[in-house]
């Protein structure tokens, strides 16, 4: 199938492209890795007028690390997956390994896939866990946005047509902090049907000092699950605390159901995800070497 | 019997001849071919499941710039003449004719409603939304309960009931055998909507010129059955001079041999109308709305079974769900009469089944047609009676099995098993797999909570095809409808000594050319490097072939039957040439390696395959009199051991297919109790398809349709919404396995020749399609049986098995 007929424009600098953008507003769309956004064009889903393609923008194809981490918007994937990160951030490895296929992996940008919302996405959980934030440039200025504030609806972000996610920062992570991103699919290489990041701050004794857990592809947008990570706070993370925690993230949960998984098949599946990824942090906690993958 | 062989090439692992080609890009696929002045078309299709056609105004599309034909499904119904109904339909009571195109009505998503050719592909896209289609839109029917319900909304009027068949037949004493049992085991059982989706979707250019007469048609597709094609242009359109060329085809596996000749008439009608070529490519959703799916097929099974595990028959009541077509609304049902007793001696059964028609997709022959679904029927039957009885399934199986010495064995059917050794399969393959070690690490396995499962089917591959088994199931028709088939091989030996090989079929990538050549080869005693075998296939060039649709399964027993007729019949004629060229009797000369012959008396006296080519081409007063010149022969086989039964006899016993290859398979699997996942950790087939041609292509064969049958037993699978829409659009949504979940397949070779084909070679092609859901669900009902789970359902996606886990229904889609 072939899309629309439309101009495509590939700016020169970060400036540029923020300056096409405010002169075409709502016709025009960004181009990063274009794994969502074609797909979407060659279907007529998306009509864009003017394609702007920020794919080669150097600036904004770099991670910066100085404690906290700047990933820039374009960073890709699979270049995400091949980093060595630290364990406290090994969350980020979890996410990219489980995204799609090798050749998305290869192509598919973090800012893209913010920007597209997908509810079914796995950046949106393993970054509002890690606290992240999404830096967005305009003509107009720039502002910051926590990736938790990001997402509107399925599909919907704050985001106005004429900004860019420029970069998604970081904070520096407690050194002694581990987590895990469960991702529960019908398949390896599937969209989600539960998916559950955790990153948890350990006390001297060994109980959690405090916990991080959001949750992705059950509801319409991603969300933390703030009563569980509550309860979790203090405590030792055995089976009947994670048991407890699961209970508190599905009283908060309407889910969808779709082809993948009904409604009450995501509900169960959310408990499953989240004891897993408690499991796995624990143990990375203890120094193993741990695959979160599918769970 | 006696073994054919010893073999110089057959059974030798050569190169493939055609791999390098598709792996280096250098196939020759449909949308690879250009034309001059050729443009692109679109089809516009339903966006309803079940709707009436009110008006459609192509006159705004028309004039889009760079747009040249637009046919909608009222002029497409003037224009043309129904297809004739054929054998996919035997037996149905009311002719509805069907066009390419809806006439009036549309019964499924994406049946074609309306189509335009452009000068490229991007503005026939962009032109297509300009045809106005209006619809009143109906209720749609989406399951076959829903579609027999009363006051359910008719598919088709003229028929009077979604009911649109029913049959029923039975061989042996069935009620005897239901006195006699000591238990009768019950179920329901059902298989579920999929496709092998290949991954070369459907394809055409129709190049149309006017000229004396109707004017010539030439199309170029990638159908897999070519006089199906011929057939349809000519019924539809009336024209007579047709030129059907197919090249590579990037899969088809039964898919592309019948709904695809809609397209190509579309494609042809629109090159008529503009008198330029049109080419029209199928996309991959189009091709899962529309390109045809396995039926949904429910069972009630009732087994008579004495409590040593003997089965004594049984009763298999059907309903097909079969979509908005009638076009193959009874195949999948007339299609069970061919593995109907699987691999079992046993005496009595009986079959009753209807066909119901529903606003979904048609239903099209697909790796098996319906026998994946009869030999399912069977082996969680037998897993039953196993569970009911307290006996291993192994023995179960043993226990019923045609005994090996009871070979050539006919059923009561009137199908002859050729050759077998069932007991041999099943202890090798339990042997192989470590079964009772394996049972003991499962039971290792469960006191830790892991759930392992053992799985165990076995399923005969039938080949060959004869269209009167119909006749069985419809005894007033009167008159043969065709039995048995013929395929042929036009073999000629150039006068370099090379040889040159044209089939009666096309390839769909199961390394036809390269099987071919092997067996030239071993006929002629050339090395297979010698021979070149056609890839492109031309109804003005080729010879006949419609005896085996291009199956891989058939294609081992026809077209290799003609390719070795052929070769034979040159080997014969190259003696009787050298004897006259030596001056010594034909049976004094010995045919050796390289194309020499020799006096066995006298070695030094020798003539070759060269000296004799040039001889007969451009030497013909050497011919001697009597004897045709040249070194070309077209070989047209049919299958030789076709008696009895090629027809049914009073009882209606008739020969279904003609040899019968069979497997055992058995997986290993652990179920992820908290989420319903399965993994297969192992999976094995131990296999019988007689003399082995060439093992790389038989075993590509058998780890791809296995691959697939795994993959519709895990979850890949159709669903519809109440309202008829198709809610798997891409194949990620469908659920196929990709590589990634798909068990490395350990594959072993038991070949027991045929002593009905030259070589003892049987089919090859689809066979582990057939019992691998059935080794799946056998393994996934054993790693749950301490939860005392049942599987009587496909598919099992990580869902489904999680709803068995916590006894929750099926899930529905709203
Ligand atoms: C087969 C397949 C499987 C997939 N599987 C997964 C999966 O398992 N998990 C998962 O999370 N994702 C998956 N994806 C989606 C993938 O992650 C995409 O890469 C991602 O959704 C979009 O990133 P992109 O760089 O390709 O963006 P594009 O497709 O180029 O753009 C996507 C949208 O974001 C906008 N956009 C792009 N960059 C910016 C920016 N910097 N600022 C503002 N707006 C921007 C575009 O205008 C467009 O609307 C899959 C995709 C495919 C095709």
């Amino acid at each position: 199938m072939y899309p629309q007929p439309f101009e495509y424009v590939r700016p020169e600098s970060v400036g540029h492209a923020l300056e096409l953008l405010a002169q075409h507003g709502a016709d025009a769309r960004p181009l990063a890795g274009g794994q969502s956004l074609l797909p979407l064009m060659k279907q007529r889903l998306a009509t864009p007028r003017v394609v702007v393609d920020i794919g080669r923008l150097e600036d904004l194809a770099r991670v910066e690390d100085d404690g906290s981490l700047r990933i820039g918007s374009l960073v890709t994937h699979a270049a995400i997956e091949a980093r060595d990160w630290p364990a406290p951030l090994a969350l980020l490895y979890d996410g990219a390994s489980v995204i799609g296929d090798v050749q998305v992996r290869n192509l598919g940008t973090m800012g893209g896939a913010l920007a597209h919302a997908d509810p079914v996405g796995d950046w949106g959980p393993v970054l509002q866990a890690l606290d992240a934030s999404v830096r967005i440039g305009s003509a107009r200025g720039e502002r910051e946005v926590p990736v938790a504030e990001l997402f509107t609806d399925a599909f919907s972000t704050v985001l106005g047509p004429d900004e860019l996610i420029t970069a998604i920062d970081v904070p520096a992570q407690d050194a002694a902090a581990t987590g895990a991103y469960v991702k529960l699919a019908r398949r390896v290489g599937d969209a989600g049907v539960a998916t559950v990041a955790v990153q948890v701050r350990w006390a001297g004794d060994g109980t959690c000092a405090s916990a991080a857990v959001a949750v992705g592809a059950a509801a319409s947008v991603p969300f933390r699950a703030s009563e569980a990570e509550a309860f979790l706070a203090g405590r030792t993370l055995d089976e009947a605390a994670a048991g407890e925690a699961a209970r508190l993230v599905q009283a908060a949960l309407t889910p969808f159901s779709d082809v993948r998984g009904s409604a009450e098949y995501r509900r169960d599946m959310v408990a499953v995800a989240l004891t897993r990824a408690l499991g796995i942090a624990s143990r990375r906690h203890a120094g193993e070497r741990v695959e979160a993958g599918y769970g | 019997m006696t073994s054919p062989g010893p073999f110089a090439y057959v059974g030798k692992p050569t190169p493939s001849r055609e791999a390098p080609r598709f792996v280096r890009g250098r196939g020759t696929f449909v949308d690879d071919i250009k034309l001059p002045g050729m443009l692109h078309a679109v089809i516009g299709r339903s966006p309803h499941a079940h709707a009436r056609i009110l008006s459609a105004d192509g006159s705004r599309a028309a004039r889009h710039p760079g747009v040249e034909a637009v046919v909608t499904s009222p002029e497409h119904v003037e224009l043309t003449s129904p297809f004739r109904p054929g054998r996919y339909a035997s037996g149905l009571g009311t002719h509805v004719p069907e066009y390419a195109m809806a006439a009036g009505k549309v019964r499924y998503v994406g049946e074609p409603v309306c189509a335009l050719a452009a000068s490229d592909r991007a503005t026939a896209e962009d032109a297509l939304s300009e045809i106005e289609v209006l619809y009143e839109t109906l209720e749609a029917v989406t399951s076959p309960a829903q579609a027999v319900a009363p006051g359910a909304p008719l598919l088709f009027d003229e028929v009077g009931s979604n009911e649109v068949w029913r049959n029923a037949i039975s061989y042996g004493d069935v009620e005897a055998a239901f006195r006699e049992a000591e238990v009768v085991v019950r179920h329901t059982l059902s298989m579920h909507r999929y496709s092998s989706t290949p991954l070369e979707p459907f394809a055409c250019v129709a190049s149309y010129e006017k000229g004396g007469g109707t004017g010539a048609l030439t199309v170029w597709c990638n159908a897999q059955a070519p006089e199906v094609i011929h057939d349809a242009l000519r019924e539809t359109l009336g024209i007579d001079d047709v030129r059907v060329v197919i090249t590579d085809i990037g899969g088809s596996f039964g898919q592309k041999i019948h709904l695809i000749r809609k397209y190509v008439v579309i494609t042809a009608l629109l090159s008529m109308r503009c008198g330029k070529p049109v080419k029209w490519a199928e996309d991959r959703t189009e091709h899962l709305m529309a390109g045809g799916h396995a039926c949904g097929q429910e069972f009630e099974v009732e087994a008579a079974v004495k409590r040593d595990g003997t089965v004594l028959g049984l009763r298999v009541r059907e309903v097909d769900d079969v979509g908005g077509s009638l076009s193959t609304a009874t195949i999948h049902f007339t299609n069970k009469l061919n593995n109907l007793f699987n691999t079992y001696r046993v005496g009595a059964i009986s079959l009753e089944g209807t066909a119901v028609v529903t606003n979904k997709c048609p239903v099209v022959p697909n790796r098996g047609i319906g026998k994946p679904a009869m030999c399912f029927v069977w082996e969680r039957t037998m897993d039953r009676i196993a569970a009911e009885l307290g006996m291993d399934r192994l023995e179960v199986r043993l226990k019923n099995v045609v005994p090996t010495g009871a070979f050539p064995y006919t059923t009561p059917s009137g199908n002859i098993y050729d050759s077998g050794d069932y007991e041999g399969l099943l202890h090798t393959a339990a042997e192989r797999m470590g079964y009772d070690e394996l049972k003991a690490e499962q039971a290792r396995a469960r006191t830790d909570g892991r759930y392992l499962g053992i799985g165990i089917a076995m399923g005969i591959e039938p080949g060959g095809r004869n269209l009167s088994r119909d006749l069985a199931l419809l005894p007033d028709v009167k008159g043969i409808p065709g039995s048995g088939g013929t395929s042929g091989a036009t073999l000629r030996i150039e006068r370099s000594g090379s040889v040159t090989v044209t089939l009666g079929v096309p390839s769909s990538g199961q390394g036809h050319e390269t099987t071919a050549a092997q067996v030239v080869a071993e006929v002629l005693r050339i090395p297979p490097e010698r021979v070149r075998v056609a890839s492109t296939f031309d109804t003005t060039a080729s010879p006949w072939g419609g005896a085996s649709t291009n199956s891989g399964n058939n294609f081992h027993l026809y077209e290799i039957g003609a390719v070795h007729g052929a070769a034979t019949q040159l080997r014969d004629k190259l003696l009787a040439l050298a004897a006259s060229v030596l001056g010594l009797p034909a049976d004094e000369l010995s045919f050796e390696s390289d194309g020499v012959v020799r006096s066995k008396a006298d070695p030094a006296r020798k003539t070759g395959l060269v000296e004799l080519a040039r001889l007969a081409y451009n030497n013909t007063v050497l011919v001697p009199d009597g004897m045709e010149p040249g070194l070309q022969t077209t070989f047209m086989y049919r299958f030789p051991h076709a008696q009895p039964f090629a027809v049914p006899d009073e009882q209606r016993r008739v020969r279904a297919q003609f040899t019968f290859p069979a497997s055992v398979h058995m997986a290993l699997v652990e179920v992820d109790v908290s989420t319903g996942r399965v993994d297969v950790l192992r999976y094995l087939v131990v296999g019988d398809n007689g003399t082995i041609i060439n093992p790389g292509v038989v075993e590509g064969q058998v780890i791809g349709s296995a691959a697939h049958g795994i993959s519709v037993a895990l979850g890949e699978a159709f669903a519809y919404g109440s309202d008829g829409q198709l809610l798997t659009r891409t194949l990620r949504d469908y659920g196929k396995s990709t590589t990634l979940t798909t068990p490395s397949i350990e594959v072993e070779h038991r070949g027991m020749p045929s002593p009905f084909t030259p070589l003892g070679q049987k089919a090859a092609g689809e066979g582990a399609a057939i019992p691998s859901p059935a080794a799946i669900a056998s393994a996934v009902e054993d790693a749950l049986e301490p939860l005392g789970v049942r599987v009587r359902d496909l598919p099992l996606g990580p869902e489904s098995v999680w709803r068995l886990i916590n006894g929750l229904p099926e899930r529905v889609f709203d």
